[in-house]
């Protein structure tokens, strides 16, 4: 299960002007509001179980409740000109997609959204800022009420990883590659290797290879895309996946692969997976 | 049932290729591919270098076509493509690889030659555009052959590495064409009797389609929607048609209607709302242009 959770208390430095109260990430019109949406595998291959928590929102739960409101959650997939809304009156949620209509891995986005209109006058029971209370509302059919971040599955380098078996390559060798649209790393690795990182034990072996692998990932990033975007209007910013691990290495605070002087592949991906060994210092067979 | 097995190039492999050519300007690889797209055979031989994937040819365009009816394929040959090629699916006619194979196979069976990958509108023709870059010897050479080379690969299926989602649907000729036809029939669902005037409207400029194509490709874009962007342009197709129509056939009118429904997207999820409500509030972007 991945968990997801939007505060209202988060800073963002966003002003909007808003007609009535919207629990999203900066927005205090909810003080102590929570949004929490868990992803879990669906039954069927093509589909996700969402289970929709909402904390410190009264007015929010009370439309839910009452049938004004329901759980929502897009799915999209924008390069092949996707995004479909599904709904539901109950918190948990299965949504499904057709994997023709989807040319990358879908993009989720939750939130809450008001299915019939209403006029009401906020009050201290609605969990509202003050600010609120008081005040006369409308709603409009279609009011985004609760919206949570834009959600892709696949958060980190590993995820960007698809291993294929290689006949070709010697034992114990592989090869790293990468392919567009949207952009993952290829890796191909020999009959024997690949077989070991399926069924073998989750050892340090395994993680040394694995680190291996990431060093030849990060070295090709560096190669074709190190001096790349004053060329054309995109470039590989123009590639969300390459963006989300732009922002991963960022977060891990290590340098990014246009940074030509502090960039070096290995060092970065010894800093992200680093080599686990036995400290020696505490004595060996003769210590 | 929709066949998926369409073969295309491996996308890795002709990823890589890609940005090898791209790689060093007016290098000994952009020399050798120029050299090879000035004949068909030769580009042939070239591109075999690049596996396929796939077990199902689709089948070329009947006739061949001139360098201009291949370059901005008419609207007869619009609509012929994408009834001949129904079957594609979203996920397949989303990838440079397949679109890439496809143009190839075009100039396989004589459909188009490949010396039209290169036409742009300062040349007669792509044949004297590469004649005139490989028989350039001054500083200019490079710049002129790297320019050259990103022609012939935005037509050879796109060029994602530099133009990003929208190159598919924009820069090659034959996924331009299937794309604004399903446009087309996708939004004439709702209006019946309104596909000529749809199919104006996605058809009014290359620029025009490029500037909607890239609303719609883009993440959380309001016309990722296909109930938004459908009502959308069914507004729009009305509107240019009863009259007043100068400011709605710009680009810059198009940016603007976008902007003001996307205002109204951020606090209301428009694509739930009837068929009706939608119209109306539509509607009143498109008046505001």
């Amino acid at each position: 299960m991945t968990q997801i959770v939007t505060l209202a208390s988060t800073e963002t430095g966003v002003t909007k002007s808003q007609r009535y109260p919207i629990l999203e990430a900066g927005n205090v019109s909810f003080p102590r509001g929570r949004y929490a949406v868990e992803f879990g595998p669906g039954e069927r291959r093509a589909s996700i179980v969402l289970r929709h928590d909402l904390e410190n929102v009264a007015l929010i739960r009370r439309f839910v409740e009452e049938g004004v409101a329901r759980y929502c959650c897009t799915v999209s997939s924008p390069v092949s000109s996707y995004r479909r809304m599904h709904y539901s009156i109950h918190p948990s949620q299965e949504i499904g997609w057709d994997s023709n209509d989807l040319g990358e891995p879908p993009l989720f986005t939750p939130m809450v959204i008001a299915f019939e209109a209403r006029t009401l006058e906020l009050s201290d029971q609605d969990d509202v800022h003050p600010i609120w209370e008081g005040r006369t509302i409308e709603i409009a059919r279609g009011s985004r009420l609760a919206v949570g971040p834009v959600v892709r599955l696949k958060p980190t380098l590993l995820h960007l990883l698809r291993i294929d078996e290689d006949t070709n390559l010697r034992d114990g060798t592989f090869q790293v590659d990468a392919e567009s649209q949207p952009f993952q790393f290829v890796v191909k690795v020999s009959v024997d290797l690949h077989r070991y990182l399926q069924y073998g034990p989750r050892d340090n072996i395994r993680g040394h290879v694995m680190t291996n692998v990431v060093t030849a990932c990060l070295a090709l990033l560096q190669r074709d895309f190190s001096d790349d975007g004053g060329q054309e209007e995109d470039g590989w910013q123009s590639d969300r996946n390459l963006m989300a691990l732009a922002d991963y290495l960022e977060e891990n605070d290590v340098p990014h692969w246009t940074e030509v002087d502090d960039f070096r592949p290995e060092e970065v991906a010894t800093h992200l997976y680093p080599h686990l060994v036995e400290d020696v210092s505490k004595g060996g067979p003769d210590g | 049932m929709a066949d998926s097995s369409y073969r295309e190039f491996d996308n890795a492999k002709y990823s890589k290729l890609r940005r090898d050519l791209l790689r060093t300007k007016g290098g000994e690889l952009q020399d050798e591919f120029l050299d090879a797209t000035r004949n068909d055979g030769k580009l042939l031989a070239f591109m075999k270098q690049v596996p396929t994937t796939g077990t199902k040819d689709v089948t070329p365009c009947p006739c061949p076509l001139t360098e201009t009816e291949y370059r901005n394929p008419p609207v007869d040959t619009q609509m012929m493509l994408y009834e001949a090629w129904a079957t594609i699916v979203p996920r397949i006619a989303c990838r440079s690889s397949f679109w890439g194979y496809v143009t190839l196979d075009h100039i396989r069976h004589g459909r188009i030659k490949s010396v039209y990958l290169a036409a742009n509108r300062k040349y007669p023709g792509g044949a004297e555009r590469i004649d005139r870059i490989l028989g350039e010897t001054g500083d200019r050479r490079a710049q002129m052959m790297d320019d050259c080379v990103r022609t012939v690969l935005r037509r050879l299926g796109g060029l994602p590495e530099a133009r990003g989602n929208k190159t598919v649907y924009v820069d090659c000729p034959l996924a331009r064409a299937w794309w604004r036809e399903r446009l087309v029939v996708q939004v004439a669902r709702h209006a019946g009797d309104a596909r000529s005037r749809i199919r104006d409207v996605v058809r009014l400029s290359k620029a025009y389609w490029e500037k909607l194509v890239v609303m719609v490709v883009s993440r959380n874009s309001v016309f990722g929607s296909h109930e938004i962007r459908d009502a959308f342009i069914i507004c729009l197709a009305d509107a240019i048609e009863s009259g007043d129509n100068s400011r709605l056939t710009t680009t810059g009118g198009l940016q603007r209607g976008y902007r003001n429904l996307s205002a109204i997207q951020a606090v209301r999820e428009l694509s739930v709302l009837d068929a009706d409500e939608l119209r109306e509030v539509v509607e009143g972007v498109v008046s505001a242009i």
